[in-house]
């Protein structure tokens, strides 16, 4: 091949490298939790898009994710869509329907795109594996990221978080209709066909709310310029909005966030001692212990094999019919052992 | 997601044989009724239909009804799953008998059964399954078909719900099997149609092959006019149907006879396309990599094989002299690529996009390059700010909230036994915090893992057990239980009997005493297919009641000889969802010994309104199914329900402690 042809042979970029977003194609990413209704509601949008002529593919998740996992749905449309999967950068929007499970497509976000992120937060048991410093590894800081809007969806529609009404989530429809810019009556044509009966009305209600919601928000946002340009107006502006939901919640990062050391709560390091002479093997302690702290060893003795997980509960000791086993908190600094027991732990309350 | 009825359950724990099992039976009757009311199918679902957006996987459903076929068996396996669920819901027991097989093998043979008495039959797997059904698979062409025979296989790269991720191209290659690959909903439906009909002209099955994300994509779907069932009839033709050798000595003959027409055959369907657009760049590929091309390269011209055993030699030769640089682009192995280097066709990709995992516009565009045939712009532009946003933890999947495989798992732990896993939900077991799994191989493997550890014996004196559950039993349990019995292999068999398919969404198996449809089917009973084989202690017990399940596990450990243990409590989650009385925790009796938390219960979290270390727990009301097992196992009697009073769990840490006699070790 001449080397002019070779100057030539490289392509121009598809349509993933455009940034035009029209009422006639877009591309969302729906992220939550395992029986959220990311699914209907990705039926709900889809539904829209078919009343107004358009084409669309969405992707689902079944089966392990859904047992309480992260589940997330692509959905296109437009005049023409080929690949059902999104680039990261090719979202117009982004609709989370649980916190973080909102921020973490957020690669998938256009520049000038919008992420409609509820605020209700579903911190996952691997999030509180720290039984020791207590440090919750999850994204608990409420000031959102450019380009995020935090909606409190339960707040907005009136309703108590702790219900954790599905109808509430359909605010995030309600708010993404207005950016959409589809007629708004095959909005209310797709709700009524794609969510349970019953449930129609809640969810047409949550619909409206949200959508006011949103209206009124963007209102008051300083004309000609968009949430990506406005990071210091829109987060204090999102705290006023949500107040209730941020005080709340800012208490959980204060209190633990970064994570403290066992002996500065407990007092000391916790050390378990078995007395090996009084131990006739019976595996209680064993199986009660939350850590896995001890073992039985060939001599049919219990042992402490994970020293470092102890978080000196108290509950071997307090078991143990033979009264074989005492909990010792070891000073961190120094080297003179301070007995304790639970009674310590009651202290900490 | 399933809006479901909540049905309401009592919960009294205690030791009751099979509980729960004949309201399941129930639910599954009243959840699956085919007039539309179905608890697990909302509306949603009708709706798609309506609006004519349809998943992969529905298409071929729809499909099938529409190409008059008489019958579809399959065993539920993610991603083919909901091809039979839809099936069975749009249909009744009169157009089609729509079925739940044992195993994939069951449904294959059954298949081939009904195509011989002349149906069109549909069977579906997903691509681990097919290795089930492979013994018939491979025979089956040498037989033929009276009615067309589709085989619906469900590839996963990726591994979204799967132990592999196998690349079944390669099966229907090493049987000799057409085989077709759509790239969407529609194709899905228009390769179904036609599946069927090329399977009658060339008197072999045909394999339909998906992948996830053709299976479980929407688009939309137009469909052809209904054709109505063709009934064949059963002749007898035993050199053709008895595989003796030296029938299938004849058969191979006529079968690489016929291998060697289609290969002249596949050079003019229509379902391979030719798109010339630029000259500099040509790309072989199919199925789902088809639609990514045409993004991430929309001026690239394209070969698109619809049918991918056999690939048109000549066509794509012709193609290849029409461009400067030839790609494939495949997900997973090297199928294409090797089938066009057989004669003679190099093309490039192999070291471009990967071999492992799915396939994505952003690796096809990456690829494309490495090749330098796309010019390497900056990665897509994140939104000003976004690189401050906390790094996001992850959020793995669970056992559900009262899921009743927790239980023998939390206690499994306590036995320190090697445990040989199994495939289903409870394969979770082996994750934190439960983490009581050392092994999981395929389906039923459980039981023979099990065996070999015991006969090989140097586990360091742990017990062996083998968990699996109720469908995976029957599916592939039996043989192995009959042989740990008859070798006499010293293990405990622990059958987590929860009355339903529960990992792929709640499919009735032949241990519920409903068929797809909801209709009444008679109920196997496992306890009773145990002691058959010989299995001289059945213990039945409610892995709700932690105490007698403790004990249930201790007898059977303890116990020289093959045990078995069946924790018999209906799912939670299907076919409908059940909750009892809700739990909370009393703050001030709680004193954060993480205990409860080992449970993996995802209604249990810390308390995030006490800023006090060690953390206290609190119950998400919304989330708990009122199961108990919190309650019976809490140190503190912490954790109470409206009427605690009266529930008795209060100061009851006995539950794990009431076992004080030693563990028989070695
Ligand atoms: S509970 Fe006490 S006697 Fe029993 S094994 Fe543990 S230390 Fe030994
Ligand atoms: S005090 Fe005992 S039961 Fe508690 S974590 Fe330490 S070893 Fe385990
Ligand atoms: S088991 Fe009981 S005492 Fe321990 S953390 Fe849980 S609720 Fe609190
Ligand atoms: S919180 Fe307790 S009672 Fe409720 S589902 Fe979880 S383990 Fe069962």
């Amino acid at each position: 091949m001449a080397s002019n042809q070779r100057g030539r042979n490289v392509m121009s970029n598809g349509n993933g490298g455009e940034n035009v977003a029209s009422a006639r194609s877009g591309n969302l990413v729906l992220g939550g939790v395992g029986g959220q209704g990311i699914i209907t509601a990705s039926n709900t949008i889809s539904y829209v898009c078919i009343e107004a002529g358009l084409n669309v593919k969405k992707s689902e998740v079944h089966g392990m994710s859904q047992r309480g996992g992260a589940v997330v749905s692509h959905l296109r449309y437009g005049p023409e869509v080929h690949s059902v999967i999104l680039e990261p950068g090719q979202a117009e929007w982004i609709l989370g329907f649980e916190w973080e499970e909102g921020l973490r497509y957020l690669e998938y976000l256009k520049p000038g795109g919008v992420a409609f992120v509820s605020t209700e937060r579903r911190i996952p048991p691997s999030a509180q594996v720290d039984r020791l410093g207590g440090k919750i590894n999850y994204a608990l800081d409420l000031v959102p990221p450019i380009g995020v809007v935090p909606v409190d969806t339960y707040r907005i529609t009136g309703k108590a978080a702790v219900e954790r009404t599905a109808s509430a989530q359909t605010v995030l429809l309600g708010a993404l209709s207005v950016e959409m810019g589809l007629p708004v009556e095959f909005w209310h044509k797709a709700i009524e066909a794609t969510v349970p009966p019953k449930t129609i009305k809640a969810n047409l209600l949550s619909f409206e709310n949200g959508r006011s919601w949103y209206e009124e928000w963007k209102g008051s946002v300083v004309p000609g310029h968009n949430t990506s340009s406005h990071s210091e107006d829109f987060s204090n502006r999102s705290n006023n909005q949500h107040r209730a939901g941020a005080s709340r919640l800012k208490k959980i990062g204060d209190s633990s966030e970064a994570g403290i050391s066992i002996s500065s709560w407990m007092g000391g390091i916790p050390r378990v001692e078995i007395m090996r002479d009084w131990c006739k093997g019976c595996n209680i302690c064993v199986s009660v212990c939350p850590e896995r702290v001890l073992s039985i060893d060939q001599h049919e003795i219990a042992v402490v094999s994970e020293p470092d997980r102890c978080t000196g509960c108290g509950l071997c000791a307090r078991l143990c019919p033979d009264l074989a086993i005492d909990i010792l908190l070891d000073a961190a600094i120094g080297d003179e052992p301070v007995p304790s027991l639970a009674k310590k732990r009651g202290d900490s309350r | 997601m399933k809006k479901g009825i909540e049905a309401t359950m009592e919960v009294k724990p205690g030791l009751v044989a099979h509980n729960g099992h004949e309201d399941v039976d129930e639910r599954h009757r009243n959840g699956a009724e085919p007039a539309g009311k179905s608890v697990k199918h909302g509306p949603a679902e009708n709706t798609s239909l309506y609006a004519g957006l349809l998943s992969g996987n529905e298409a071929i459903a729809l499909a099938t009804w529409h190409s008059g076929a008489g019958m579809a068996v399959g065993y539920p396996g993610t991603p083919s799953t909901e091809t039979l669920e839809y099936l069975a819901k749009i249909t009744s027991a009169s157009d089609i008998y729509v079925e739940w097989s044992t195993n994939e093998k069951v449904a294959m043979d059954v298949a081939m059964g009904a195509s011989l008495a002349g149906d069109r039959v549909l069977v579906t797997t997903k691509h681990v399954g097919l290795n089930v059904a492979m013994d018939s698979f491979m025979t089956s062409p040498f037989i033929g078909v009276n009615g067309g025979v589709v085989i619906l296989d469900a590839d996963d790269p990726g591994m979204h719900s799967s132990q592999n991720e196998q690349d079944n191209r390669y099966l229907a290659r090493f049987a000799g099997i057409p085989m077709l690959e759509p790239s969407d909903s529609q194709e899905a439906y228009e390769f179904t149609r036609t599946a069927f009909e090329l399977s009658e002209k060339w008197d072999t099955p045909v394999m339909l092959r998906m992948t996830t994300r053709v299976s479980h994509s929407r688009s939309k779907v137009i469909p052809e006019p209904m054709q109505s069932p063709k009934k064949g009839e059963f002749h007898r033709d035993q050199r053709k149907y008895v595989m003796l050798p030296a029938n299938a000595r004849a058969r191979h003959v006529s079968h690489l006879d016929r291998l060697s027409k289609m290969e002249q055959w596949a050079e003019e369907v229509s379902f391979n396309s030719e798109e010339m657009r630029s000259s500099l760049v040509g790309v072989v590929t199919s199925g789902i990599s088809y639609q990514y091309v045409r993004d991430v390269l929309p001026e690239a011209s394209v070969f698109k094989l619809g049918l991918t055993f056999p690939v048109p030699k000549e066509k794509l030769r012709s193609f290849a002299r029409k461009v400067d640089r030839l790609f494939v682009v495949e997900e997973l192995e090297p199928y294409l690529k090797e089938e066009m280097a057989i004669f003679g066709l190099v093309a490039e990709g192999a070291a471009l996009f990967p071999r492992n995992g799915e396939l994505s516009p952003r690796l096809v565009r990456e690829g494309f390059q490495k090749a330098g045939v796309l010019e390497v712009t900056k990665e897509p532009a994140l939104p000003v700010g976004t690189q401050s946003v906390p790094a996001v933890g992850p959020r793995f999947p669970l056992l559900c909230s009262g899921c009743s495989h927790a239980t023998p798992f939390f206690l499994l732990r306590k036995f320190d036994a090697v445990v040989a896993g199994d495939i289903g939900c409870y394969t979770l077991g082996a994750t934190e915090p439960l983490a009581s799994m050392d092994t999981c191989l395929s389906m039923g493997s459980s039981i023979g893992i099990a065996i070999g550890l015991a006969k090989a014996g140097r586990t360091g004196g742990r017990p062996v057990v083998a968990v699996l559950g109720d469908s995976t039993f029957l599916h592939a349990g039996i043989p192995p239980l009959i042989d740990a019995v008859h070798r006499e292999a010293n293990i405990t068999v622990v059958v987590l009997d929860n009355g339903t398919t529960a990992m792929t969404g709640g499919q009735p198996h032949p241990a519920t005493s409903s068929g797809i449809r909801g209709q009444s089917a008679p109920k196997v009973d496992i306890p009773a297919i145990c002691s058959a084989v010989g299995v001289s202690q059945v213990i039945v017990v409610d892995p709700y009641d932690v105490g007698a399940t403790s004990m249930a596990l201790q007898n059977a450990i303890s116990k020289d000889g093959v045990s078995v243990v069946i924790t018999a409590r209906s799912c939670v989650e299907s076919p409908v969802k059940s909750r009892g009385r809700i739990y909370h925790v009393d703050t001030s009796q709680c004193d954060g010994c993480q205990l409860c938390m080992n449970l993996g219960c995802p209604a249990l979290g810390w308390d995030f309104s006490l800023d006090i270390m060690p953390k206290r727990i609190t119950i998400d009301a919304a989330l708990c199914s009122g199961c108990t097992v919190c309650a019976q196992i809490c140190p503190q009697g912490a954790i109470l329900s409206a009427d605690s009073e009266t529930d008795g769990y209060r100061n009851s840490p006995s539950c794990l402690v009431s076992i004080n006699d030693s563990v028989q070790r070695g």
